[in-house]
């Protein structure tokens, strides 16, 4: 097929390559394609895939089931054993496919229930086979193991070749994450990177796409600065040009951590090579790697640094045996004494655990939850199935009186089902190939996914059509063979009359209460979900975000090495952008609240009693930031313009800080000692709360100082208020930074508010998912307790009719259908809430404020669903009142 | 043991054509008397101004070499071009003569008709 046919057509096309099982397959597939390719230009692309399906479902069966549709050798007339199976299959198969035809709304409610289900789960499987089960890219990966996950133990280069050398059991490599500024292309670009040690490939087990890898004296200090391109920014920003290996280009190290020597290159780099493509070995995807520079001046850092270990196990080694290597290791280096307590805590395990353990709770209840849906599915259809052929126990009999033994009895039963199963598969594939891409867009970054990982696997849907296989043959073979042998004894007594057996009514019920409980389960994740982001939503974050836009401006190491010359740079863009038409107030901060976490820990210490330490965050601010965000200035003044590096520093603290350090005394006019500043400042005033790392994490005490005061050398984000946040606003103050330095890169432009829903995303969207889930489930559960009391209700149409003419009222009779559904919802809200307690303990770790046994959600969602199943039983209980007794009584 | 109403199709109509048989050959002939069965399918679209099942035309294709009024063969892939071995349809001569003589009888029963069509 050519280059510009899509997924679907070409899922079409393979299953009819696999449905015509002739030799000529082969002509059958290149003369669809044809006919495709001039569909495609004459209808376009959508016309022309959904004839394709057209096709797919209709031309494999259509040979098989008309005489001499198949290319049979001319003259030959043996016919084996499997050439006459084949042939009876085909009758059986013919005739089943009259039979669906004859009940068109038993085919296709089963089919569409079915197909709907096995989409689901064929989507979900993909997406949880991508993210969570499949392993890392490379070779051997259960070898590859990751030292002390959870970023407490960070190491400096110096100490990490300290262990390096004596660690045995593994082959050691370490990376740190690293920004870089790009200029030169069309716009300078902050882009994400990391440093790894020289042998980082050789572990890893993949070599670069193009040029060469590391080698030792790479790092070596004053040596040649050399990166790595990542494929990605090689096609985007060097046009897939495989001559700029060994070119100079203009690719900075930004000042990711001032504090780090080594990441302060200041030069230009040379490309080396190229990135295979889709390369994230740690879960985020790079577009840069330099080799660890290993700089004397680092090891002034006595304890925290910045590398992370990763490992490939050495032949038999364990993770197990590594950790007390490294314990034992570090036990007997200098230089180790102050982590010896978290060394001895800390964890070895496999790479593929550290990268997808966080997601790992979250990826699994959405899998159970798809799998509730798929088993409510599947009870639906066996009750769907259960009735048919309760309903078709005449002609079986018939059948069977005749002489048709169980065998043939069952055989043509095994058929309809299969194809039902086939039918259901084949349209649940085609559903699940148009939702899978759709999906995987609106999946929450903090999966961590490349999408071109996650695809629809064959396993998922053999297993989905085993499931399904596996359902229609228990509830439509297994009872109607059952009853063949006594019915054929009764059939020539009273056709019509063959009533279900209580064994039977009960299998009915039984199925629609563990629908109802399986619902329940979904209906209330779904509650505790959206309640839980309702929390979310109200929150007040310490903040207005409504009318603020923001900037994050990231200059270059390189350019503005010296703080005055940052410091000039942001005064200046700023107090163009305050004399914006509509700007009310405008400022910056280092670490924007929601949008950048929080900063790195200082300490500050207590004038008082210098032997108490208070560990806190702080954020580098400029005047007037306060004012943009509204954020209140409970006691004392904001940080002036008069606060200057000559002037005595200053600074504020928030609510939370205040209460810590001096409580029911005023915070202004105390001192504080910032570790790594140096110097003391004096608290000039004291501001609200404000809920800096997320919407649902409480404020931490924290500090704000000017940056006019600091030595702050990195990415500030732009803050201004206006009156109306016009779109061209943004493209405005883009103006403004670039007229004072068309070189440096702005990373992020958005408004305060798309920054708080974007934080908010992922919750949003689990909330959907199960709200999608537990509507689909109740639909269900909805039909199947239609279904069974409407069923019954035919069954005892005689019954019903007698005891009219014997008296009974419409209303009465209507009462007790009704009472009957209601014990129906209720045994199945019973059974639904135990199981809806125990299922929802998974979605703690998804929940914010709201227990997990909300009582509240839980009675709610027990209300709705016993409301759902009476609506849907009120219809034919109606029906029920109103059997006229005289119909009855004549047709004895 | 097959259930005799199975073949029942085959023998039936060996002596004359379908309708639908009758379109393919006629189509075929258009393309030439020789075609595989994309072109026939498209042939026919154009013509009529219909949508065709490729599969019934595929059908009709083996059942009438079956009956000897086209024969097939089974062309050898393009291997240069990236082609597939395709089954290429010949009209036999004596499908033509089926054709002229279901033409010749149409036209003798449409004889005289017109006035009752320009109503």
């Amino acid at each position: 097929m050519s280059a510009g046919s899509s997924r679907s057509a070409r899922l079409a096309r393979a299953i009819v390559a696999r449905t015509v099982w002739d030799s000529e397959a082969q002509d059958a597939v290149s003369n669809l394609d044809d006919i495709y390719e001039r569909k495609l230009e004459s209808r376009g692309r959508l016309a022309a895939d959904a004839w394709y399906w057209v096709q797919a479902l209709t031309f494999g069966p259509r040979l098989w089931l008309t005489p001499g549709g198949r290319m049979r050798s001319a003259g030959v007339r043996d016919r084996s054993a499997l050439s006459v199976w084949l042939d009876a299959l085909r009758v059986d198969a013919r005739f089943a496919l009259r039979g669906l035809r004859r009940s068109p709304g038993f085919a296709a409610a089963a089919v569409a229930t079915l197909a709907v289900g096995i989409a689901a789960t064929t989507v979900t499987f993909a997406v949880v086979e991508g993210v969570v089960l499949r392993p890392p890219p490379f070779p051997e990966p259960d070898r590859l193991v990751w030292a002390w996950p959870g970023g407490e133990l960070a190491l400096t280069h110096e100490r990490y070749l300290q262990i390096e050398r004596s660690v045995g059991s593994a082959d050691l490599t370490a990376f740190a994450t690293r920004t870089f500024a790009l200029q030169g292309a069309d716009r300078p670009d902050e882009v994400v990177g990391m440093a790894v040690s020289a042998d980082h490939f050789s572990v890893m087990g993949r070599s670069p796409a193009l040029g060469r890898a590391f080698i030792a004296s790479d790092g070596a200090p004053g040596g040649e600065t050399v990166a790595l391109i990542g494929h990605e920014l090689w096609t985007t920003h060097f046009g897939a040009d495989p001559s700029v290996v060994g070119r100079r280009v203009d690719l900075y190290t930004s000042a990711a951590i001032p504090m780090i020597q080594g990441a302060f290159t200041g030069t230009p780099h040379t490309v080396i090579g190229v990135l295979p493509p889709g390369y994230r070995p740690f879960g985020f995807a790079v577009d840069v790697v330099t080799p660890l520079v290993a700089d004397p001046a680092e090891s002034s850092f006595a304890s925290m640094g910045e590398l992370t270990m990763v490992g490939r196990l050495t032949e038999g080694a364990t993770a197990g045996g590594l950790r007390s290597e490294l314990v034992s290791v570090t036990g007997r280096e200098p230089g180790f004494e102050s982590m010896e307590e978290d060394i001895a805590t800390a964890e070895v395990v496999s790479l593929h655990t550290a990268l997808t353990g966080h997601v790992r709770p979250v990826v699994l209840a959405m899998f159970g939850a798809v799998a509730l849906v798929l088993l409510i599915a599947c009870a639906n259809v066996a009750n769907l199935v259960l009735a048919r052929t309760s309903s078709r126990r005449g002609e079986l009999g018939v059948r069977a009186a005749l002489g048709a033994g169980r065998g043939r009895i069952g055989r043509q039963l095994v058929t309809e089902c299969g194809l039902l199963a086939a039918f259901a598969t084949a349209f649940g594939v085609g559903l699940a190939a148009f939702l899978l891409p759709a999906v995987v867009r609106r999946l929450p970054h903090e999966l961590g996914l490349a999408a071109d990982a996650i695809r629809i696997r064959p396993s998922v849907l053999i297993v989905a059509a085993a499931v399904i296989g596996l359902v229609l043959l228990i509830a439509g073979v297994l009872p109607a063979l059952r009853g063949t042998q006594r019915l054929a004894e009764s059939v020539a007594g009273r056709r019509g009359r063959i009533g279900s057996s209580r064994g039977e009514g009960r299998s009915y019920r039984g199925l629609i209460v563990s629908e109802l409980a399986l619902a329940l389960v979904l209906v209330s994740g779904a509650g505790l979900l959206i309640k839980s982001l309702s929390h979310l939503m109200t929150i007040d974050p310490g903040f207005s975000p409504g009318g603020v836009m923001t900037a994050r401006v990231a200059p270059s190491a390189e350019e503005y090495a010296d703080t005055e010359l940052r410091r000039a740079l942001f005064g200046r863009v700023l107090d163009e952008v305050r004399a914006l038409p509509g700007v009310e107030a405008a400022g910056a901060i280092h670490f924007l609240p929601i949008a950048d976490g929080g900063p790195g820990l200082n300490f500050l210490v207590d004038p008082a009693d210098p032997e108490s330490r208070a560990s806190t965050g702080y954020r580098v601010v400029t005047p007037e930031y306060f004012d943009a965000m509204r954020i209140e200035i409970v006691e004392g003044r904001d940080v002036s313009g008069t606060d200057g590096p000559a002037s005595s520093p200053v600074g504020l603290v928030n609510r939370a800080l205040a209460t810590r350090l001096w409580p029911g005394e005023s915070a202004v006019g105390r001192r504080l000692y910032r570790t790594s500043g140096d110097e003391w400042f004096t608290v000039v005033g004291v501001t609200a709360d404000v809920r800096q790392g997320a919407l649902g994490v409480a404020p931490e005490p924290e500090a704000y100082v000017p940056l006019a005061q600091t030595g702050w050398a990195s990415a500030m984000t732009i803050v201004l208020r206006a009156s109306e946040l016009a779109p061209e606003l943004a493209r405005s103050v883009e103006r403004i930074i670039w007229s004072v330095d068309p070189d440096v890169p702005i990373t992020r432009t958005a408004s305060m508010e798309e920054l708080v829903r974007a934080s908010i995303a992922s919750p949003r969207f689990y909330g959907l998912l199960f709200t999608l889930f537990a509507g689909i489930a109740l639909v269900l559960g909805a039909i199947g307790v239609y279904g069974v009391v409407s069923f019954g209700v035919r069954q005892r149409t005689d019954e019903i009719g007698i005891r009219m003419a014997l008296g009974a009222t419409g209303s009465r009779i209507l009462r007790r259908e009704m009472a009957s559904a209601a014990r129906l919802s209720s045994a199945g809200v019973v059974l639904g809430l135990v199981g809806a307690a125990l299922a929802s303990r998974a979605l703690g770790s998804l929940l914010f404020d709201v227990s997990p046994l909300d009582p509240l959600v839980f009675g709610a969602a027990a209300a709705v669903l016993v409301g759902v199943a009476l609506a849907a039983a009120w219809l034919p209980a109606v029906r029920a009142s109103r059997v006229d007794p005289l119909t009855t009584i004549r047709g004895d | 043991m097959l259930p005799s109403f199975g073949r029942k199709g085959c023998t039936v109509a060996r002596e004359s054509l379908g309708e639908f048989e009758q379109r393919v050959l006629l189509a075929m002939l258009q393309l030439g008397g020789e075609a595989y069965s994309a072109p026939i399918v498209l042939e026919l679209e154009e013509r009529t101004g219909r949508s065709i099942a490729p599969a019934s035309v595929y059908i009709a294709l083996r059942r009438m070499e079956k009956r000897g009024f086209v024969e097939s063969v089974l062309e050898e892939p393009d291997r240069e071009i990236g082609g597939r071995g395709r089954r290429v349809f010949t009209v036999k001569p004596v499908a033509v003569e089926k054709l002229r003589v279901a033409r010749r009888e149409l036209e003798q029963l449409w004889a005289g008709l017109d006035p009752v069509f320009a109503r």
